[in-house]
């Protein structure tokens, strides 16, 4: 329920009353920089490590994977498959409640960070409802899912919502995205929770993604969103980059996740 | 507290012993008024001829002038308004002299070639950095929209400028958006505008006078480090009713005014609304949109007697946007003014005044009947303030006076809307502060050349309980963390300290000198000098450019310190013409303290941590203004220049270094010219063009596409290290104005002169896109390309203006 939510309805409504076209901006190329994006989940095979450079804004340059990286997690060896991205050679599925440390080793440098798997709330079941046409939003069904949550200080959640998954098509999820965290929800008593500004039509199969993340990854997907979303005009926050937990000088995140997903086909 | 006091008030005495009554003198003294609509009038010079000495009214249009005993000649003289001439005998005595003046229809024909000393004033008042545009001339000028917006106005001046194309927030000598005071008939607006900043919440048909301070700001100003736009609401006609308004394409506008017992009492009321809302429901994706704003002014005066006078003055805005009933915000200002006028002597003149000032913004979502809640934030603003000014003899004179300001600050109130929503009920602590001015200057005129004014202002403010300061570890609010500022470790052992009702916990003390000297090199120039230091102890936390109510005040306490800045300016005046063209170039330099910077990602949602969202800064500015204006005759209108550079420090942020503050324009040049060109019509441009605004370039790109697929994530370079693109803009207008005729506009009123005119403007009238922001996108074939986003090109609109 951010603000930066409202923001970008707002910055839509801005679009449609602005203007935008190419110009030509000289833009003067940095130092290059390692970029590590790099997931452990309570999911099996679902971990990864990703390891690419920087390029310049114009150029294209599509070559910048790091496939001579050395990557482990708690020790754990994490070897290259293809376009810079490292797994682990046999079935992993990390546990809530550890903490992972992560060590990359590339051209030359040493890149660590560390991260707490924290654990997820449970979901016990989902749900639909009508709703009429409101808004910019059409008729159709919303979905909803009903929690439980004990867990004692404010933890967070990233959700994705989506019309259909697979672990290796991750990219599909970007359908709805948000951030919450349990200060807004009641502890330890059920309750359900609509997911917002979203329809369903019968037929259609949804995909919940829950994933239990730390205040820190919270923050980064945060400011991800911030610097992504496109979201012009008045509503924009300072150009800013993103912070990072990993240590050494590379740009990315760690991340760790409790993942929870429901698959719910609309009636 | 005491402790406190002692300073002022021996400032206070030592000046009162100072201004003890000097050799045999007798007081002319009284009020100006137009004598159209029995207006009083300020800044009205007042002079002697005999001997070559004069006093301007003051903003409640009083004047006193004491002389040696004798007869003699005085002339009153303002622009716009017919010179009057009066023989006073002040042999025997004191003598009141109140008087109207009468509009001077004949200067507009370029007839009258006047000497008269009230058109030197820009060579000789001893201010500087300060300038007043009647209202009369603003509504010529071409506004977006057609609406005549006095802020809008004022960006055309040198040393002013929007923060952003459209916006109405105001950037002073390099200065934040918050280091503006914004007052209304005393009253502070906290934010003075309305549809995200694209107009200001000033009615034009309401506002008798205004005038901005951009340095050289008078002890009676304090608590904002870079300007006072000091802003006076009309006090009503008080000799006849009259019926005014302008029907526009954004909005409509109304105002009455009249005595209520005639030359004693009058009122005004004066109301604005938005309709572009109405067409909503024609829409089936709009009809459950809200969107507009509204504003009423209203204002009473009475007077009692010759010696007393009241005033009653309010505003109320309100601003709303909502979205289909799923989310919705609005805000608005309230303010209310009551004063008394006493005048004690005929040599001393005192304002008494009652002001409140409340802002507040709501948010609503409404999601689902269990998923919604409102939340508020406010600040209430109490203050009582006297005014006082002393009448010594024409070459001296003082003024002094205290404000006592109470602040209310509620930083957030989450409720419910629905039982079943599972959003909490939660209410963020409230903050209080108490603030104490002390304020005292002498005007003195030491031969017949030089004016000094000098004083001080002091200022106390506090922190007040009942209220809690969160404790961190290190007593660090912020901490850097990977080279990164981030929000500060709360002491989870001892995470609060609370202190009790009345409680004062913090407490910090300004002194703030202020000082202005005039030097007249002949007639028709002068050198002027100024410094003034200045205080501010609430902040702006605002993390986007619009004005959209989210933004919000906060106090200075234990961890966020007061902003101070120091500025000194020099400029040389010169008048050409006979006084009828004035000129100036002024150079300043100003450097500022405590500047409050939103660091990189923070969290500004509902969080009691504000100071765990911002560093301390510091900054600088300095530039050259030229400014050259014509107010009188068919040609009429000001060209201004502004050679400047304004930047900002902090730790952290930028290694560290120097960089150039986001609104920092090297260059500025306005153009300002309104052409009758018969009676009854006449044309009005204007013409800006600025450097392009800063801001922070791309250095490097790169994906991360478990979080966001194929969006482009940048990693950046210097902060605010390149530049937007040039920016320039043409609007112009063109009025044409009715006969005027013998009308019955409504049946209740009989027969009586109608005037009506018709403006017709049109905005960016070459339709330059404007770059408003950048983006950082892949085009169609996903090619990074980099995107300029513009707003308004070719904005046409009419409105139609009545006064009967």
């Amino acid at each position: 329920m951010k603000n930066k939510f409202i923001y970008s309805i707002l910055a839509l409504v801005f679009i449609l009353q602005s203007c935008k076209e190419e110009i030509d901006l000289n833009v003067p190329g940095g130092k290059q920089k390692v970029v590590i994006e790099s997931e452990v989940t309570t999911e099996t095979d679902s971990s990864f490590v990703k390891v690419t450079r920087t390029a310049d804004y114009y150029s294209t340059n599509t070559n910048l994977a790091v496939t001579n990286a050395v990557v482990t997690v708690n020790g754990l060896t994490f070897s290259h498959t293809a376009n810079g991205i490292y797994k682990p050679a046999a079935p992993f599925a990390a546990v809530a409640g550890t903490t992972y440390n992560l060590n990359v080793i590339a051209d030359g440098a040493t890149y660590t960070a560390t991260s707490l798997l924290e654990p997820m709330f449970r979901v016990d079941s989902v749900f639909q409802v009508f709703k009429p046409k409101e808004g910019f939003l059409d008729a159709g069904y919303a979905i909803n899912y009903i929690g439980f949550d004990d867990r004692p200080k404010i933890k967070y959640t990233y959700f994705r919502m989506g019309y259909f998954d697979t672990i290796v098509e991750r990219d599909s999820m970007d359908n709805n995205l948000i951030l919450f965290n349990s200060d807004q929800t009641p502890i330890g008593t059920p309750y359900f929770f609509e997911l917002p500004f979203t329809r369903f039509q019968p037929q259609e199969e949804v995909i919940l993604i829950f994933r239990s993340v730390t205040k820190e990854m919270n923050d980064f997907i945060a400011a991800y969103n911030e610097q992504t979303s496109g979201a012009p005009g008045p509503f924009q926050v300072p150009p800013a980059n993103l912070p990072t937990n990993i240590k050494g000088g590379a740009i990315g995140y760690f991340a760790t996740y409790d993942i929870i997903r429901r698959r719910y086909t609309v009636k | 507290m005491n402790k406190y006091l002692i300073t002022p008030l021996l400032l206070l005495l030592a000046l009162g012993a100072f201004a003890q009554k000097r050799g045999n003198r007798h007081t002319v003294s009284g009020t100006i008024k137009d004598a159209r609509n029995g207006e009083v009038l300020i800044g009205v010079n007042v002079f002697i001829e005999e001997l070559k000495i004069g006093v301007a009214t003051n903003t409640y249009g009083f004047y006193a002038l004491s002389v040696p005993p004798g007869k003699y000649k005085v002339s009153i003289t303002y622009i716009g308004y017919l010179t009057q001439h009066q023989d006073i005998d002040l042999s025997a005595g004191d003598q009141k002299f109140n008087t109207e003046l009468a509009e001077d229809k004949k200067e507009l024909k370029e007839v009258v070639i006047s000497t008269d000393k009230a058109d030197a004033r820009n060579v000789e008042q001893n201010k500087m950095s300060v300038v007043k545009v009647d209202i009369k001339e603003v509504k010529k000028i071409p506004l977006l929209l057609g609406e005549v917006d006095i802020i809008k106005a004022v960006q055309l001046l040198p040393g002013v400028q929007a923060a952003g194309d459209g916006s109405s927030n105001l950037i002073v000598r390099g200065g934040n958006i918050d280091h503006n005071l914004v007052l209304l008939d005393e009253a502070v607006v906290y934010n003075p505008s309305h549809v995200l900043g694209f107009f200001s919440t000033f009615n034009g048909d309401a506002i008798k006078d205004f005038e901005i301070y951009k340095g050289g700001i008078p002890s009676q100003y304090g608590g904002r480090l870079a300007s006072v736009l000091d802003v006076r609401m009309k006090d009503g006609n008080s000799k006849d009713f009259n019926v005014s308004g302008g029907i526009g394409v954004l909005s409509s506008r109304l105002t009455v005014e009249g005595p209520i017992i005639k030359n004693k009492s009058s009122f005004m009321v004066s109301g604005r609304r938005s309709y572009f809302d109405v067409f909503f429901p024609l829409s089936d994706d709009l009809k459950n949109t809200q969107a507009y704003f509204g504003d009423l002014n209203v204002k009473l005066n009475y007077t009692i007697s010759d010696k007393d006078k009241l005033f009653f003055s309010s505003y109320y805005g309100r601003d709303k946007l909502g979205f289909g009933g799923l989310f919705g915000f609005g805000w608005g200002n309230l303010t209310t003014t009551a004063r008394w006028n006493h005048i004690f002597s005929n040599k001393l003149f005192v304002n008494t005044s009652m002001v409140y000032s409340r802002y507040d913004y709501d948010l609503d979502i409404n999601i689902a009947k269990n998923l919604n809640f409102t939340r508020t934030n406010f600040i209430n603003d109490a203050n009582f303030k006297i005014d006082g000014s002393y009448f010594i003899s024409p070459k001296s004179s003082l003024k002094f006076g205290t404000k006592q300001n109470y602040y209310v600050f509620e930083p957030g109130i989450r409720t419910p809307i629905t039982s079943e929503s599972i959003i909490s009920a939660a209410t963020l602590p409230k903050k209080r502060a108490f603030e104490q001015a002390y304020y005292a200057s002498h005007l003195l005129k030491l031969g017949a050349r030089t004016s000094v004014e000098y004083g001080a202002r002091i200022s106390v403010f506090s922190n007040i309980g009942d209220g809690r300061t969160i404790n961190y570890v290190g007593g660090n609010p912020t901490i850097i963390d990977n080279g990164f500022i981030k929000e500060g470790i709360k002491d989870s052992s001892n995470m609060y300290t609370n202190y009790s009702s009345g409680q004062i916990y913090n407490t910090f003390i300004g002194f703030e000198p202020r000082f202005n000297l005039t030097y007249l090199l002949n007639a028709n120039s002068s050198v002027k000098l100024s410094y003034n230091r200045m205080y501010q102890y609430m902040h702006l936390i605002q993390n986007i450019t619009a004005a959209t109510g989210q933004e919000f005040w906060t106090p200075s306490d234990k961890y966020i310190k007061p902003q101070m800045a120091d500025q000194v300016a020099a400029g040389y005046f010169r008048n050409f013409g006979n006084n009828t063209i004035e000129a100036s170039a002024e150079v300043y330099y100003k450097q500022m303290k405590n500047t409050v910077e939103i660091r990189d990602g923070a969290d500004l949602d509902f969080n009691e941590a504000t100071e765990g969202q911002v560093v301390a800064g510091q900054g600088r500015a300095y530039g050259i203004e030229f400014f050259v204006r014509k107010q009188r005759g068919k040609t009429t209108g000001w060209i201004g220049y502004t050679l400047a550079k304004s930047e900002r420090q902090a730790d952290n942020i930028n290694n560290g270094d120097w960089y150039a503050f986001r609104f920092d324009r090297r260059h500025y040049l306005t153009l300002v010219v309104n052409q009758e060109i018969t009676p009854r019509v006449s044309i009005g441009g204007s013409f800006i063009y600025a450097s392009g605004e800063a801001f922070t370039i791309a250095s490097q790109r790169y994906g991360l596409p478990s979080l966001g697929g194929d969006k482009i994530s940048i990693d950046y370079g210097d902060r605010n290290g390149a530049r937007f693109p040039d920016y320039h803009r043409l609007d112009l207008s063109l009025t044409i104005n009715q006969a005027k005729t013998e009308a019955r506009p409504l049946w209740i009123f009989k027969k009586r002169p109608f005037e009506g005119s018709w403006v017709f403007s049109l905005y960016n009238a070459y339709g330059r896109k404007n770059a408003y922001t950048l983006s950082y996108e892949n085009n169609d074939q996903g090619v990074p390309t980099v995107y300029k986003w513009y707003l308004f090109t070719f904005v046409p609109a009419v409105t139609y203006n009545f006064k009967f």
